[in-house]
């Protein structure tokens, strides 16, 4: 039977080829025509600041396209009860994106949603390889300074520093999870690669360092992808993925990144999350 | 804005921001206090004109002694009503804003710097633990206090 990294391999690459413009194998296509069922499932959004969760819930509700404009910081918890449409089909969800900064607000979404009794069915879990948005200037001054202390201040150490904070921010998710002290009614884990138009020319590292099983020395992410394959009997995958066209800035003073792909490539990227997003949504058992 | 180039400034700087966060809690807690009185003097000085015009309306109307009186103790209330905003809820409304907007950005400072201070200087798990507490304790945003 294949490994469980092989498949999640598989697909992501099948994802690529694609947006690339090659056959899309082992993709199912959206034939189903349906109403949405009755129940409702809860799902939370998690990540570190400035990934991109809001966004992306965004684009998978549909309610932006690929070249909207501009987001802004988001300053509290968002529920929303909708239906999220992949294709022709819908389905009911009650999506709860959990602030990414340590606050009162963040503890407030983990109470409601994924302690105690509360637990969501499934998470999405965005990361960005190093691509969260700094959305204070004092903040970006003080990552300047610390970069500058320890070497050069360039994009290659700004991911860097935002891939150790993604670490951190994912470890303490997978131990509340592996311990039990959170979502204990929870089934599956998707972890959300976004905005990879930024890097879709290293695409293969960012999948690497997310997925665990093919380079020499794994990630610490990666790790933790296998800790939580190992520890519970969640159904988990990891996607790429791109809400919408935007240029990136590092830091100010550094080169803004921008999109490696067009609107059409974006669009085939939303629409195979979407499926993904589906196929766990509507899973009745584990693997 | 002082640098936080170490563990040592980060926990100096955190129990500022605790410091900063009980004197904003304290503030929002005064306007309240003071917002009471000045709607009560507002809605009497709105009150007693209307009630007399009614009164006048309805017939007869009351005495001159109570008009005057009565008038008297609007203007008065008007006059507690403007004072009470201009001298003591707005000042106190820009101070909480400054001040929350000054602890929001100190927070939001040490919330990015958290990580890379943990991990460069070390710090037990037991510390993290209780510096993500102590962080948690903040609101993202301005006006969650208010």
């Amino acid at each position: 039977m294949p490994d469980v990294w092989e498949n999640t391999r598989s697909r992501w690459e099948s994802v690529r080829h694609a947006v690339d413009g090659g056959p899309a194998a082992g993709v199912v296509a959206a034939t189903l025509h349906g109403r949405p069922g009755l129940s409702v499932n809860p799902i939370a959004v998690t990540g570190e600041a400035g990934v991109g969760k809001s966004v992306l819930y965004d684009a998978l509700t549909q309610s932006i396209r690929t070249g909207d404009h501009d987001s802004s910081r988001s300053p509290d918890i968002e529920k929303h009860a909708t239906v999220l449409r992949f294709g022709s089909r819908r389905t009911r969800a009650a999506v709860t994106v959990i602030p990414g900064q340590l606050s009162t607000q963040r503890e407030k979404a983990l109470q409601d949603t994924m302690r105690g009794d509360a637990s969501p069915h499934g998470i999405v879990h965005v990361v960005a390889w190093g691509h969260n948005r700094i959305w204070q200037r004092a903040s970006q001054r003080d990552v300047h300074a610390a970069l500058a202390a320890d070497g050069d201040v360039d994009q290659e150490a700004v991911r860097n520093w935002h891939r150790r904070k993604e670490v951190a921010d994912f470890r303490l998710l997978v131990d509340e999870i592996i311990e039990g002290q959170a979502a204990q009614r929870l089934r599956w884990l998707i972890v959300a690669v976004s905005k990879c138009d930024l890097y879709w020319d290293r695409l293969d590292e960012a999948r690497d360092y997310y997925i665990p099983g093919q380079a020499p020395r794994e990630s610490p992410f990666a790790l933790l992808m296998r800790d939580l394959e190992n520890e519970t009997s969640l159904r988990l995958s990891v996607l790429p993925m791109v809400s919408r066209l935007m240029r990136h800035q590092y830091l100010p003073g550094l080169p803004l990144g921008t999109s490696q792909l067009d609107d059409a490539q974006i669009g085939a990227l939303r629409t195979y999350f979407g499926q993904e997003l589906h196929s766990f949504i509507t899973q009745r058992n584990g693997h | 804005m002082a640098a936080i180039e170490d563990g040592a400034a980060f926990l100096r700087t955190l129990a500022d921001a605790e410091r900063r966060l009980a004197g904003v809690q304290a503030l929002g807690a005064r306007r309240r206090r003071v917002r009471r009185p000045r709607i009560a003097s507002a809605s009497l000085a709105a009150l007693i004109p209307g009630i007399l015009a009614v009164a006048a309306v309805a017939g007869g109307g009351p005495g001159s002694l109570l008009v005057a009186v009565g008038l008297s103790v609007a203007a008065l209330s008007l006059a507690a009503c403007v004072t009470l905003l201009l001298r003591i809820e707005r000042p106190l409304k820009r101070r909480f804003v400054a001040e929350e907007q000054a602890m929001i950005e100190e927070v939001n400072r040490m919330r990015e710097l958290f990580t890379h201070i943990a991990e460069r200087d070390r710090w037990e798990e037991r510390l993290k633990r209780s510096v993500r507490e102590r962080l948690s304790r903040f609101p993202v945003d301005g006006g969650s206090l208010r």
